[in-house]
């Protein structure tokens, strides 16, 4: 009898097993020690583990932006994901799963208004910088999103520090070099140094190295003299951009259209039914079809880097025209990094790929007239290398000294545009100073803005080739910066 | 019985009754003969002898005023617009405006001409001119709420508000007919507290406590 029991014993087991509700583990923790400064990016590392197989939904809420994430949890592996989140004092992370209670870890961020200084040193010597908060570092404070670089101002890294950091830190650092970093090496490995001021933007001048702390601090008060090009601004951009006016003519259209036919009903039918049934008609029709003729999305690019260097940095915004009330899911697009939403204030949702540790999706709401845009930032390989030699009667030899070919493009010197035609490597044109034009278009502006003044710029508009789809409008310049002959 | 018809004399060749408009003069507005009046003094329906299709016809005014109020609206609001999105700034304030101003414009003339078109033309005519007034704007209410934060709830329930007062004033009228007995008085009565509703529309307008659109 007792032999018969025990298939029984087993059933019950497994039944036990599988309504056993799993426990999920959550920690939080927030990069630079938990500082940044209002309106800048930063980063949470998410730790995740279940004692039992399961599928869990992460969720992390900064503000009005909202990170959600999907995990496949296995028992005794714990999932970590460093989730980029705009700046927020309270960070909600949460995490459930369908059979599992949801656990919750609030995150405080604290927000400098004062100049964030990071010192990853090892031997914990004090260090001040005038007008800067100094925030201790050590190797697993560091983000591991490019973008989360922005909390900081500066920063001073030791060779312990640098030696600690893993793969992705380092990629980032590497990016925030590129994107001109301010950053102070202190006697860093000869190998780290190389890799650091090859990819160092702004012509290397924001990565440096130094023997003693208190070189570093002398080297960041001299280098914060230097401004190094800013980020563009948002109001920039939408000039760069120019959003055509296509959805506002399509709406002057179909008002105009409606009041017309509205205007000839009233004169020649003026019966009650086509009153009511006009109006409601139109209203049916034009709200049919804003929905049915939707604008490409727009995506501006604008890179910018030194004649030579190996990298230029750029700055991308991908702009969503709002026709009707509703709500739109749109792919993060993959090829560009450090994906966010331009506008904190913009109520936003991503969904985080954990398995490619990146943004996949952004969710957001539409409305007629709203411009919605996500912005991007990196690197970029940079092959063109330009050489400019000044000859006699306000000449101007222009030289391709790269091994790739230019498109045609422009020369800004002086204040002045001078047309430069497509050049093969090695080849040359000769520009004539005084024939330049003043050119009032937003790229030309903004190239020379752009330009510090003993430089001189080539500016090319890329040709958005078999890479544009359909529904992508692109507009895309390089801004490649020379020293004035 | 009081009730001030006009003269034969300024009733229109052949004896028939033109609609007479909303913002038109009521001693014009012909009276059907004596012996067809019903009790109380009430005016019947204007009817071009007895033609439904007629019947059937809108108030051309109060309908032209309907879409004047429409493309007035209409015009700041694309234009509005347009600056914003020029500065880059947010539109939806801009429509959130128009939603108001678009509600608030039609409230108000509702007001003004509903109560006195039903003491004047009685309810139907009062009705159907307070219909003009309104429907015409819908599409681009649609518009400015396409393009506003506004709630769709607030914004449908504003007009079904509408259509309801485009109901219930002309009733006053005809009420304020009834209760007066004289055609001249009841239109003075209803333009004045058709005035008065107006006026109280506009001042309850700047109360936060006005849930507008």
């Amino acid at each position: 009898m007792l032999r018969g029991l025990w298939p029984l014993g087993l059933a019950l087991c497994a039944v036990t097993d599988a309504i056993a509700q799993p426990r999920i583990d959550l920690a939080a923790t927030p990069a630079w020690n938990g500082w940044t400064r209002p309106g800048r990016a930063t980063e949470v590392d998410v730790r995740l583990s279940a004692d039992i197989a399961t599928r869990a939904t992460l969720d992390v809420v900064a503000g009005r932006q909202v990170v959600r994430a999907e995990l496949d949890l296995a028992p005794g592996r714990i999932v970590r994901l460093q989730v980029p989140i705009d700046s927020s004092e309270e960070v909600a992370v949460s995490a459930g799963s369908p059979v599992a209670p949801p656990q919750r870890r609030d995150v405080r961020i604290a927000q400098s208004e004062s100049p964030l200084l990071g010192v990853g040193i090892v031997t914990g010597d004090p260090v001040y910088l005038e007008g800067f908060h100094t925030v201790r570092l050590v190797a697993d404070d560091l983000p591991r999103n490019a973008s989360a670089y922005a909390s900081v101002d500066a920063l001073i890294l030791d060779a312990p520090t640098l030696g600690a950091l893993d793969r992705r830190q380092l990629g980032a650092l590497l990016a925030h070099a590129a994107e001109c970093g301010r950053i102070v090496l202190l006697n860093p490995d000869p190998g780290v140094r190389h890799v650091l001021d090859g990819m160092g933007g702004c012509g290397g001048r924001a990565v440096m190295g130094a023997a003693t702390l208190a070189d570093a601090k002398e080297m960041l008060k001299s280098s914060l003299a230097t401004s190094f090009a800013p980020a563009i601004s948002l109001v920039n951009i939408r000039e760069l951009a120019q959003p055509g006016r296509v959805t506002w003519n399509r709406v002057l259209v179909l008002v105009a259209a409606y009041f017309a036919i509205a205007g000839l009903a009233l004169m020649l039918v003026r019966s009650v039914p086509v009153l009511l049934l006009v109006p409601a008609l139109a209203t049916v029709a034009i709200l049919v079809l804003l929905h049915a003729m939707q604008p490409p999305t727009q995506l501006v690019v604008w890179s910018e880097g030194e004649s030579g260097a190996q990298f230029a940095r750029y700055q991308a915004w991908q702009l969503f025209p709002g026709l009707v009330r509703g709500h739109t899911r749109v792919p993060v697009l993959p090829q560009l990094a450090s994906a966010r939403t331009c506008e904190p204030g913009q109520p936003m949702r991503f969904d985080f790929d954990a398995d490619r540790g990146r943004l996949a999706f952004a969710d957001f709401d539409t409305r007629l007239f709203r411009q919605v845009s996500l912005c991007y930032s990196g690197m970029v390989p940079l092959e063109r290398v330009i050489a400019i030699e000044a000859r006699p009667d306000a000449l101007l030899n222009v030289r391709n000294a790269g091994r790739t070919a230019w498109p045609s493009g422009l020369l800004l010197a002086g204040g002045l545009a001078h047309d430069v035609p497509a050049l093969g490597p090695g080849d040359s044109t000769i520009i004539r100073t005084e024939r330049g034009k003043q050119r009032r278009d937003a790229p030309a502006r903004m190239a020379m803005e752009r330009t510090q003044a003993d430089r001189v710029a080539a500016l090319w508009e890329s040709d958005p080739g078999d890479a544009a789809d359909v529904t992508t409008e692109r507009k895309e310049w390089l801004l490649l910066t020379a020293p004035r002959p | 019985m009081s009730a001030a018809g006009p003269s034969q004399g300024a009733r229109p060749p052949g004896g028939e009754r033109r609609e007479a408009t909303l913002g038109g003069n009521h001693t014009t507005a012909a009276e059907p003969p004596q012996g067809a009046r019903p009790p109380g003094g009430e005016r019947r329906e204007a009817t071009l002898g007895g033609n439904h299709a007629i019947e059937a016809q809108i108030d051309l005014p109060a309908a032209m005023t309907g879409l004047a109020l429409a493309i007035a609206v209409a015009l700041w609001w694309v234009g509005s617009s347009r600056l914003a999105l020029d500065h880059g700034t947010d539109a939806a304030r801009g429509a959130a405006d128009a939603l108001k101003t678009l509600w608030l414009v039609r409230g108000m003339a509702l007001a003004m001409l509903s109560v006195r078109a039903g003491a004047l033309y009685g309810w139907r005519r009062g009705a159907k001119g307070g219909l003009g007034l309104i429907s015409l704007s819908w599409p681009v209410v649609a518009l400015a709420w396409s393009a506003s934060a506004a709630s769709l709830t607030l914004v449908v329930l504003a007009e079904l508000l509408l259509l309801a007062g485009s109901a219930a004033l002309p009733l006053i009228g005809l009420f304020l007919r009834r209760w007066l007995r004289r055609v001249d008085f009841a239109v003075m009565a209803g333009t004045a507290i058709g005035t008065a509703l107006a006026a109280a529309l506009w001042v309850a307008s700047g109360s936060t406590y006005m849930p507008l659109p």
